[in-house]
């Protein structure tokens, strides 16, 4: 019973090492002019953007306490980052027993589709738009 | 003829009432009932002492459901399908206490069955922000499916879906981190010389 309650958070511990890893590089390094954070392979290979361009730009914008610029390196992140924040919340508490309520409400599947078609929509008029 | 218990096509629990009655009351060889001395809930029609009550002809018990309502939450599914599905499951109350009706509307669909398994959503979307991207949608492809097939009462089904998409964000997960070191090996051979992107 212990290792079952100990595996349930291991995914959850390798997240937040992640995280901590990737605050404490993309305060250091610029993405901008650093060659020493991979590049996406989507724009290497066709010159457009894929939806998740500019995510290290922005976290290192973000993490200089410049908040519009991190924005506008990807508008998408207003909605794909607290998405992910609630449902990493909603994550916590479930292997806490609670917020039932809270953890529904998340899961709603109309959630997971909105955030797949602004997905794509964004993917395109990004390209189309040039931002 | 025993009293049974019945439950309606909103799954609510009746009875006991009278076996003979049960017809009359808007039974068919579908509806799940129970009886002291039945292990679990059971379509009427399967029980050996209803038989007689349904015409020969009666829709087999064991047909497959007719093709799951996207919302299940908001628009009770067919009795039919609900039926079929809720057969399958053992409610651990009808196994524990074999006296007292089981109990019915243990979890948010009111059907019984274990709880819902983890969809795993998390962890596709997040493949989807932070990693390989393909392998994160249809992750999240597979996570949205879990919580609609275990809403329309399948939950092996759910589980499938549910461990798909775990696997999906695991492949994703170390699709990025081959695409990285990847990038750092063409990075030392001297391909990329400027930092676009």
């Amino acid at each position: 019973m212990k290792e079952t309650k100990h595996a349930q958070w291991l995914p959850l511990i390798i997240l937040f090492m992640v995280a901590v890893v990737g605050v404490v590089v993309y305060a250091v390094i610029d993405p901008s002019t650093s060659l020493w954070v991979p590049k996406c392979p989507f724009h290497i290979l066709t010159g457009w953007s894929c939806p998740a361009c500019g995510l290290q730009r922005s976290l290192h914008a973000m993490l200089h306490g410049q908040l519009l610029q991190a924005l506008a390196f990807n508008y998408f992140f207003i909605f794909s980052i607290p998405y992910a924040i609630v449902l990493v919340v909603a994550e916590v508490l479930k292997n806490l027993k609670r917020g039932d309520v809270f953890i529904n409400m998340v899961h709603r599947p109309i959630l997971a589709k909105v955030y797949i078609v602004l997905f794509f929509v964004w993917g395109v008029l990004r390209n189309i738009l040039d931002i | 003829m025993g009293f049974y218990y019945y439950l309606t096509s909103n799954n609510e629990q009746r009875g006991p009432i009278e076996g003979s009655q049960l017809v009359a009351n808007g039974v068919t060889p579908q509806t799940l009932v129970w009886t002291q001395g039945m292990e679990q809930w059971a379509p009427a029609g399967s029980v050996a002492e209803l038989q007689g009550l349904f015409p020969p002809q009666g829709f087999p018990a064991s047909v497959p459901p007719p093709p799951c309502n996207p919302q299940p939450a908001a628009q009770p599914l067919s009795p039919a399908g609900n039926n079929y599905n809720r057969s399958e499951y053992v409610a651990p109350a009808a196994q524990a206490n074999p006296a007292s009706a089981p109990n019915v509307g243990s979890n948010q669909s009111g059907m019984n069955m274990p709880p819902k398994p983890d969809n795993n959503m998390i962890w596709a979307v997040l493949c989807t922000v932070l990693c390989c991207i393909p392998v994160g949608i249809y992750a999240i492809i597979c996570a949205n499916d879990v919580d609609k097939l275990y809403a329309a009462g399948n939950y092996e089904g759910a589980c499938d879906r549910a461990r798909a998409a775990r696997t999906w964000s695991i492949v994703g997960a170390v699709a990025s981190i081959v695409i990285i070191v990847f990038y750092f090996i063409l990075l030392a051979a001297g391909v990329f010389t400027s930092a676009n992107y």
